[in-house]
């Protein structure tokens, strides 16, 4: 029996290990180009790495702290983010690249039974009342004055933040700083901020697990990226519409945050780093951010350096990662052509191989 | 010495090696935090990361964001208010489930129950985390916390607030479910072998399996503290499955039992992409102050399990 068991063992490891092999020897001869970072843009860099075929690409899902830090230390050759680096950052690492690679947006979500097919209107100085307990029921006068003839239930508010550092916590924070006077003073944004001081306060772990509490836990109120809109569906949470710089309540929608987005595009510095959130313009949409790939300008190699150029010109063009199958899938928005030849494609043009 | 009697010297003090670096690393990653944070470590509940986009500004020779302040008073109040709950939970379980195994039930139940011991301890934390959202949340949100809150309402922490099903019951809760193996099996253990060495001459002598019960569990006091000091470090340092249920508090402390909480092995995890991005590693620096400050607690209470029921083995053997 022994015998039999150990056979067993040696014919899985010989499959194991021919089963690598043959992997490998279906990429010799391409580069291998590593990505980790941030998880909203992970399944956009997993349907990339599945139909790139010039390099390989290998992702992982890390958050995009550790996908910044990791391309600092060179660790990996790409790394995602959802924010631009700081400046003191910027300053102690001016050899990275901050490269914007698309847009992204999110939703104030809530689960208030019964009512979440009506998008409720919310604002910037009431989210942020929510979020530090000044505001403590539904049935609030600030709310009821932004939503006149909905009755609203006398139920305490339960808000949501995403307790591991997040993109789209530094997405949301900024967007109630731009618009909040008490909490750009007090709490300010980052992707984790002095949250403030609410025993109501909950904190989840990833967009998943604001999404499943959320689901579970009635009156609830939080933020979720707009690329989990099929979850956000899926688990019936209404979403808001929020008033924007020019005072109107916009839902969020491809348009809506392009139209935030158009707002900047004469403004964007050649290093990439500009915070798009609260927007003017009468149908801007308030959150809204470009999505970065931090890579350092002088790569490891030319080899490298060539295939990181070839495939991150690739992914910005609308004829290949940008295009509808991948950005549309993902609810993801493309760069404007604008940003790509003015930008983008000058940022990408500084990598170069080791001089 | 002998050349193979070196090479197992050597084997030997290799792991011990290893923790006392790690250990090292952390205290000495840390260094900039104690200075920093002081005595506040430990008596604010304030975790503020400072504003990371500003200039650093330099206090007592470390750089550090404006604003930024590190206080665990939140996690450390999370961790043990949750492993205590889980362990008075668990732990009066392990001593009747023990006492019935041993004396009540048959050999043949004997053996299903205690290989099941061995499964349960096995499952991995997750499967329990995933238990805890799905199933036990939203029972104790709609049904159990309600009633509760309605029965012992009168007792100041049982009041107020429900806001969620995740916070210090869910966690407590599915940390008992977790020890309650590990504190069994001990247990368990040394009710069979005193059972066969005094309690077995009771029964002869005409005690009821009532007596005798009361009579073994007299006798097992010390590896009932054992193996609940066992269960306290698994409970102290479990991750996953309280970062999953707690609620993910932060700056506000619990007002009652269905208060969210954070511990600091959820609070550990939970923080530690946003350090990355803090260009002075201060975050980082406080997160390993955290992390010596969890090691010396769980490495503390199993140390005390272990002597217990290492000097209980002992007699046992002189005897």
């Amino acid at each position: 029996m022994n015998k039999a068991l150990i056979g067993i063992l040696l014919l899985a490891l010989v499959a194991i290990v021919s089963a690598i092999a043959l992997t490998y020897r279906g990429n010799s001869g391409k580069v291998t180009l590593t990505e980790s970072g941030s998880t909203l843009l992970y399944p956009l860099f997993n349907e990339w790495a599945a139909n790139y075929t010039a390099a390989k690409i290998t992702t992982q899902a890390t958050g995009s702290g550790t996908g910044i830090s990791e391309a600092i230390s060179g660790t990996v050759v790409i790394g995602a983010s959802d924010a631009f680096m700081t400046n003191p950052q910027v300053e102690s690492n001016p050899d990275m690249l901050n490269i914007p690679i698309a847009i992204s947006s999110q939703y104030v979500a809530y689960n208030l039974p019964g009512m979440n097919n009506t998008h409720l209107v919310l604002s910037g100085p009431v989210i942020a009342a929510i979020y530090n307990g000044s505001i403590h029921y539904w049935n609030d006068p600030a709310i009821e004055a932004l939503n006149p003839g909905v009755q609203l239930p006398h139920q305490m508010i339960v808000p949501v933040f995403r307790s591991d550092g997040s993109g789209d916590t530094n997405m949301f924070t900024l967007f109630l700083s731009r618009s909040d006077p008490w909490w750009n003073h007090t709490v300010g944004y980052g992707t984790n901020v002095n949250w403030p001081k609410n025993p109501a306060l909950h904190g989840a772990v990833g967009n998943s697990g604001i999404i499943s509490f959320m689901a579970e836990t009635p009156y609830s109120i939080g933020y979720v990226a707009m690329t989990y809109t099929v979850q956000v569906k899926q688990a019936g949470l209404g979403y808001a519409a929020l008033i924007n710089r020019a005072g109107n309540a916009v839902l969020p929608s491809t348009a809506t945050v392009m139209n935030a987005a158009q707002q900047y595009l004469n403004q964007i510095p050649a290093d990439g780093r500009i915070a798009i959130a609260f927007a003017p313009g009468a149908d801007s949409y308030p959150i809204a951010t470009f999505e970065y790939v931090i890579v350092k300008k002088v790569q490891p190699s030319s080899a490298v350096a060539v295939a990181v150029k070839k495939f991150l010109t690739w992914a910005v063009s609308p004829n290949g990662g940008s295009s509808e199958y991948y950005m549309g899938k993902l609810d993801l928005i493309p760069l404007p052509q604008s940003v790509v030849s003015k930008v983008v494609l000058p940022l990408i043009d500084q990598i170069s191989g080791p001089p | 010495m002998k050349a193979d009697e070196l090479a197992i010297s050597i084997a030997s003090i290799v792991p011990v090696a290893f923790i006392l670096i790690i250990f090292g690393f952390l205290v000495f990653k840390a260094y900039p935090s104690m200075v920093y944070n002081g005595i506040k470590f430990f008596t604010s509940y304030v975790w503020n990361p400072g504003d990371i986009s500003a200039e650093p500004i330099v206090v007592r020779g470390f750089k550090v964001s404006p604003g930024a302040s590190f206080g665990i008073l939140l996690f450390l109040t999370g961790t043990l208010i949750t492993s205590a709950v889980a362990l008075l939970l668990s732990l009066p379980a392990s001593i009747f489930a023990s006492i019935a195994l041993a004396l009540y039930l048959n050999e043949r139940i004997r053996a299903v129950v205690s290989s099941a011991l061995g499964l349960f301890a096995g499952i991995p934390s997750v499967i329990y985390g995933l238990w805890g959202v799905v199933f036990l949340e939203p029972t104790l949100y709609s049904r159990v916390e309600p009633e509760m809150r309605a029965l012992l309402g009168f007792i100041p922490f049982f009041s107020g607030p429900i806001y969620s099903g995740s916070g210090i019951l869910a966690s407590s809760l599915v940390l008992a479910l977790m020890v309650f193996p590990i504190s069994t099996s001990i247990i368990y253990q040394s009710a069979v072998s005193l059972r066969d060495a005094a309690v077995n001459d009771a029964l002869a002598l005409g005690a009821t399996k009532w007596e005798a019960g009361k009579l073994l569990r007299s006798m097992m006091r010390k590896q009932i503290l054992g193996g609940g000091l066992l269960s306290l470090g698994r409970a102290l340092g479990e991750t996953m499955a309280v970062l999953m249920t707690c609620g993910g508090a932060i700056n506000s402390m619990p007002t009652n039992f269905y208060s969210p909480i954070n511990t600091m092995a959820a609070a550990l995890t939970a923080l530690l992409d946003s350090a990355f991005i803090d260009p002075t590693g201060m975050v980082l620096s406080s997160l390993a102050e955290l992390g010596v400050t969890l090691l010396l607690i769980s490495v503390a209470s199993s140390m005390i399990g272990r002597a217990v029921l290492g000097r209980v083995a002992l007699r046992g053997e002189l005897e």
